[in-house]
């Protein structure tokens, strides 16, 4: 005789005496063990195609974002390197005499130290996001029943911190912005051209840090209007579904009281 | 206009609910499986159901169960499922 229990594909038990949910519905019966029929029901990580594919697009956005902030990491790493390099040029060009110099020199080296640290902050808060999305898929596909995917969940989880992101990159674009009035002193710095080699690296050098600090600060320009977006977009819905649901006060307070 | 953020809580429960059923698609999904996989009290989710089909986003269905039993299928409306893709989508990177 084939146990329910046990068989999935076993039919709906026929009972003569049916027990009653009296929680739910007077005439519906519940019973996590009997769960025949619906492939969905029975495996909740055989998920709808419409789903999967949302899901995978949603993946693909998350690793987007975590390749275009790591591009942007790299750059501001570089350039502080490239800095440190410019420096120690400049010296050997004896150009740092006055003490004015090298103080423009540490603060520029500590601005673009901050922008760096900035730039891996923002990483790690998108790293986070994207490893959250698709460790759920690896642990859903490799260990059936016991994580779910939760686009839901990711998606609150960057809600959370789209306000820190956005102030991460207002500080940047500020700290760029300090960069480049103080860049425009560095042609003030007195040369002393008697090494055409080394002055002519130190001046491409001085253009290729500030070229990539250029591209980094109109990344972060573009990164600002799209969380931006993001942020009126979820508000937007968040409105929509507040306004079809009137009753969401008892319901926010049920949850409370639960 | 009310603040969303003060509804943050019920309305992760809505999307959850709502992300539920769209894996489920057209098979829809028995009460209780969404409660269990949500985690909800089965008097709380009795409550929430209740509102998102006030609100159109899915419907509930009774279907014979056995000889004299009945249970519940709920299944995401094209409303509901809007919804949820609106709410997943990021900026025009995902074009629904």
């Amino acid at each position: 005789m084939s146990n329910p229990d046990r068989d999935p594909n076993a039919p709906p038990p026929i009972d003569e005496n049916p027990t009653r949910d009296g929680d739910s519905d007077s005439r519906t019966y519940f019973s996590p063990a009997f769960t025949p029929d619906s492939p969905t029901t029975l495996n909740p990580n055989i998920q709808s195609l419409e789903y999967q594919s949302l899901r995978q697009q949603y993946q693909s956005v998350t690793r987007k974002n975590q390749l275009i902030q790591t591009v942007g990491t790299i750059f501001t790493v570089i350039t502080l390197f490239i800095e440190y390099f410019i420096y120690h040029l400049a010296k050997r060009l004896n150009s740092l005499v006055d003490r004015i110099h090298i103080l423009r020199f540490a603060g520029i080296f500590g601005i673009l130290f901050f922008i760096s640290v900035l730039a891996i902050i923002q990483l790690v808060v998108i790293h986070k996001w994207n490893t959250q999305v698709n460790v759920q898929t690896r642990k859903t596909s490799k260990a059936l029943n016991q994580t779910q995917i939760s686009l839901t969940r990711s998606q609150y989880h960057i809600i959370e911190q789209i306000k820190f992101i956005q102030f991460l990159i207002i500080l940047t674009l500020i700290l760029s912005a300090i960069f480049f009035i103080l860049y425009r002193n560095y042609y003030v710095i007195p040369i002393n051209t008697r090494f055409p080699v080394i002055f002519r690296l130190y001046r491409t050098l001085l253009r290729l840090s500030a070229f990539l600090c250029l591209i980094y600060t109109v990344f972060e320009i573009a990164q600002l209007r799209v969380w931006t977006k993001r942020l009126k977009i979820i508000n937007r819905i968040e409105n929509r579904i507040v306004e079809e649901i009137p009753e969401l006060d008892e319901l926010t307070r049920i949850l409370k009281d639960n | 206009m009310a603040t969303p953020r003060k509804y943050r809580s019920a309305l992760i429960i809505i999307q959850s609910i709502l992300e539920e059923l769209m894996k489920s698609g057209r098979e829809g999904m028995v009460k209780t499986h969404i409660y269990k996989n949500v985690g909800l009290k089965t008097s709380v989710g009795e409550k929430y159901l209740e509102q998102l089909e006030a609100a159109e986003y899915l419907t509930i269905t009774e279907e014979p169960w056995g000889k004299e039993r009945f249970r519940l299928r709920v299944h995401i409306t094209t409303k509901g499922q809007k919804r949820f893709q609106w709410f997943i989508q990021l900026s025009n990177e995902l074009e629904m």
